[in-house]
């Protein structure tokens, strides 16, 4: 009798078991997204810094700034479909110019006092002709590096583009890139804080939950709330 | 048929048993219902059609292509639950594009731009840096490509464990040699597809 009792105990524990990890497994997962058309990039790094020093140290060009401007072109694929029909979305990748105000030059020299900033991500997408709402045109942000806000206040790890890789597809394109005598690109959350009231943010604090991975083992996670001064003064002192 | 309380307070080891069981059994529920896994997933997949059909056209050429084309196999033969299965095609309708680009000042040696339409994947953008995979040998392309098809497929970067998945090429490929799905891939695509 009494094994009985224990069996019927133990399938009872069981079933409660099951049924609590089957209410904890709903509740913990994510919501799903809204309906609607977005991009998103994911990248296989190829470049990584142990250090925000090393990465600092790599750079040609440490500022402080504030983004004041934006433009998004793309880059359109030459080799594309010829018989490409009504509709459908011509092969190209987005890109983001940003008018960037120097406060501040940590590291480095610059000709004049805003420079250009490029992104991968931007508008997209290029497509023959619209054809429904499914296309219209659509912000496409990498997933570890989302475009600049305007407005925004950051610290940059720059590199300066030299030979200009691409040649600017349209006017409008070269236009943007005549008014600037340089060109300069940085290497993701290694080469990007934020500002906030003086205070210094890595990736690993602006970027949503589950993108930090990528700064696991580094100092990054240290630049949390840091007085810009003191940080500042922690790089300069990695010239010394 | 009333249980008695008092033969719980003088069977300490049968209620540190039950205790036992009932958090394995909590465990277990969670790690079925993969809670407890170490892939991440982007939080959408390809609908059906065109899954389980996926035509990729690659258009790259030397090491790059024979890269896209074997890391597209490798995904085809993964031991999996109904997985996608990758078709090289040159029409003009195809779901994923594979370009070879010459990038020179950005970090990344492979990209992928997914483009969804709410829960679904609409279509996908691959591209290979040639700045980086012309001093690559090939397996470490694979490795890239492949990496690259992962995402395509709505698996999202894994930093926990070495897998094809981990965002790092030098700790995926150099560190530790992965150029294939690994069992915790198999998994990823099991959770998304084989349900």
């Amino acid at each position: 009798m009494r094994n009985w009792r224990l069996s019927l105990i133990i399938c009872v524990i069981l079933t409660l078991g099951v049924l609590t990890g089957a209410i904890v497994s709903l509740l913990l997962r994510p919501a799903l997204p809204e309906p609607r058309l977005h991009g998103t990039m994911f990248v296989s790094y190829a470049v990584h810094y142990r250090s925000f020093k090393e990465a600092y140290e790599k750079c040609d060009l440490a500022i402080v700034g504030k983004v004041l401007k934006q433009w998004h072109f793309n880059f359109i694929f030459e080799d594309k479909p010829a018989n490409t029909s009504i509709g459908l979305v011509i092969p190209s990748s987005p890109h983001t110019y940003s008018e960037v105000e120097v406060e501040l030059i940590i590291k480095g020299e610059v000709k004049s006092r805003t420079i250009l900033v490029r992104q991968d991500g931007g508008i997209w997408p290029i497509i023959v002709r619209p054809k429904s709402e499914k296309f219209r045109p659509i912000l496409v942000q990498c997933a570890d590096d989302p475009l600049f806000e305007i407005g925004e206040r950051v610290i940059l790890f720059l590199f300066l583009v030299g030979d200009r890789d691409e040649v600017a597809q349209n006017r409008r394109e070269r236009r943007v890139l005549a008014e600037y005598e340089t060109e300069y690109v940085y290497h993701g959350v290694f080469g990007r804080f934020r500002v906030e009231e003086d205070r210094v943010y890595s990736a690993c604090y602006y970027l949503p939950e589950g993108r930090t991975g990528m700064l696991e083992g580094t100092d990054y996670r240290r630049v949390n709330g840091i007085p810009l001064e003191v940080f500042i003064e922690t790089l300069r002192s990695s010239d010394e | 048929m009333k249980i008695s309380r008092r033969r719980f307070v003088y069977l300490p080891i049968t209620k540190k048993a039950l205790i036992t069981v009932y958090l394995l059994s909590v465990l277990i529920t969670l790690g079925t219902l993969e809670l407890i896994e170490s892939y991440e997933l982007i939080g959408v997949k390809w609908d059906s059609p065109p899954y389980p059909y996926l035509r990729y056209r690659p258009s790259n050429d030397g090491a790059e292509y024979d890269a896209i084309v074997t890391a597209a196999n490798e995904w085809n033969a993964i031991n999996a639950i109904n997985p996608p299965v990758f078709l090289e095609e040159y029409d003009v309708e195809y779901e994923i594009e594979t370009k070879d680009v010459w990038k020179d000042y950005v970090y990344w040696d492979g990209r992928a731009t997914i483009y969804r339409y709410g829960n679904f994947i609409y279509r996908v953008l691959i591209e290979v840096n040639k700045k980086y995979t012309s001093t690559y040998e090939f397996d470490k392309i694979r490795s890239v490509a492949g990496h690259e098809f992962g995402h395509a497929l709505g698996l999202d970067e894994e930093y926990d464990i070495p897998c094809l998945m981990h965002p790092y090429t030098y700790y995926r490929y150099d560190v530790h040699g992965i150029c294939t799905p690994t069992q915790d891939e198999v998994d990823g695509i099991d959770a998304l597809y084989g349900g």
